[in-house]
């Protein structure tokens, strides 16, 4: 029978791997110790290189700002300058050019057996609300499925821009009053409204040109004379 | 190498574990107070540079164009100074100014202003407050001038031709029965006029420099 017989204490045995355990613990703390200082060194060689970097822009920028400034100052005075000339220009295009328009009246109504009597022209101001700028949608965006997606108050999609400032425009109304001759008085009256609305330069200022009356002149010493009423009405002109 | 753990004794596992431990805290600790202070610290100055850096190419490009600009905003100054003296009743003294400019016109074409009449009031009741958008009201103007047909034309051609701003809001020829071809016609003209002291606020209207 054999006998085995274990006299070492359990503190007495030792390791008897290739490496002693001690230099396992001192192995391990190295290298996470090393592997945080590798990463660390990384690290700050592009904290300093991102430091320098920044000292240099700042002295280019130190540099360059003042023109810059300078710069964006004059632009803002120049795009005030252009804002400003645009709102007189705006006043230019924004009226009736009387001279040329009584002018071609003139002319339109000389050749008919007319007498004008009177011709008012007033104009109503009034203030036009451009259409409000288009937000660009993206087309290959799917569009969602479902229950209706919720008010942008909701989410948290941009406000939409402030509508941009009304613009004020004006129309005219011309009113002609006069007298026609003759048993054929009324045809030559239609045929001078069909004529003011037609005629070329003309008719790309009216809206609408209508006869508002025409009726015998009273007593017998207007006989054969009838009293006629054109009205017309320009398109709206705006000051932009 | 082989590490039996059951071979290890119990004070051999607490000092394994002690070191595990110990690790852990020691990675963490330089983690927390090395590393991440270092990358964010390399983030930040990173961001600012590229923040700089695009403010930087965006000057450089706008400058390459300073010449330019300068021109054309010192073209549109000299324009605006130009439209504002010729066609913009001055602030605060707009009668006097559009007085002179109608006897100016009516002198030109050859007719006789019976009445002129100016109120400061804008537009009236009737219309909106400004012309353009901003830096101007109408300042209106009444006159009744006695003429024929071809001389009111002629006078509204220079009167138009004169101020290119003008606008003749109404007009009204009336035949007279007792002075044939001489009718009778009565024009109300609105100016543009400033909306505020162009000498107390910085532009609409540029001063010098």
């Amino acid at each position: 029978m054999n006998v085995h017989v274990n006299l070492l204490h359990d503190d007495e045995r030792r390791y008897q791997g290739l490496v002693g355990r001690k230099f396992i613990v001192i192995a391990a703390t190295s290298a996470v110790v090393g592997l945080l200082a590798i990463v660390g060194t990384l690290l700050g060689y592009n904290l300093i290189s991102a430091q320098q970097e920044l000292q240099q822009l700042r002295a280019s920028w130190k540099q360059t700002e003042p023109q810059y400034k300078r710069f964006l100052a004059q632009q803002k005075v120049r795009d005030l300058a252009a804002g400003v000339l645009g709102e007189l220009r705006g006043a230019t295009h924004g009226r009736l050019p009387m001279h040329d328009f009584l002018l071609e009246v003139q002319r339109v109504v000389a050749p008919f057996p007319v007498q004008l009597d009177r011709i008012t022209i007033t104009s109503e101001a009034s203030l036009v609300q451009p259409p409000p700028p288009k937000v660009a949608v993206k087309l290959d965006e799917p569009k969602p499925e479902g229950p209706v997606a919720p008010p942008a108050a909701i989410t948290n999609a941009p406000p939409p821009p402030p509508p941009p400032p009304a613009i004020p425009a004006r129309r005219w109304r011309v009113t002609l009053t006069g007298r026609v001759f003759g048993e054929q008085g009324h045809s030559a009256v239609v045929a001078l409204a069909t004529q003011l609305q037609r005629s070329p330069p003309l008719a790309e200022i009216w809206e609408s040109v209508r006869l508002q009356n025409l009726a015998r002149a009273p007593g017998e010493a207007h006989r054969g004379e009838q009293l006629f009423t054109i009205e017309g009405l320009t398109k709206l002109r705006k000051c932009e | 190498m082989r590490l039996n753990w059951s071979s290890l004794t119990k004070e051999q596992k607490q000092y394994a574990f002690l070191l595990v431990v110990g690790l852990v805290i020691l990675g963490s600790l330089l983690y927390a107070f090395a590393i991440i202070p270092l990358q964010e610290g390399a983030e930040r100055r990173q961001a600012e540079n590229d923040a700089l850096r695009e403010k930087l190419i965006k000057a450089d490009l706008a400058l390459k164009h300073e010449v330019r600009a300068k021109m054309e905003g010192e073209q549109k100054r000299a324009q605006l100074d130009e439209l504002t003296n010729s066609a913009v009743a001055p602030f605060g003294n707009a009668f006097a100014w559009v007085t002179e400019q109608l006897y100016v016109v009516a002198k030109e074409a050859g007719v006789e202003m019976e009445g002129l009449n100016g109120n400061s009031q804008p537009l009236g009741s009737s219309g909106p407050v400004a012309i353009g958008n901003r830096s101007f009201v109408a300042f209106s103007a009444q006159l009744t001038v006695p003429s024929s047909y071809a001389d009111m034309l002629h006078f509204l051609r220079v009167l138009e031709e004169k101020n290119p701003t003008v606008t003749v809001t109404s007009l009204t020829i009336d035949r007279n029965e007792a002075t044939p071809g001489r009718q009778r016609v009565s024009l109300a003209l609105d100016w543009p006029t400033w909306a505020k002291d162009p000498a107390a606020s910085p532009p609409p209207k540029p001063g010098k420099p």
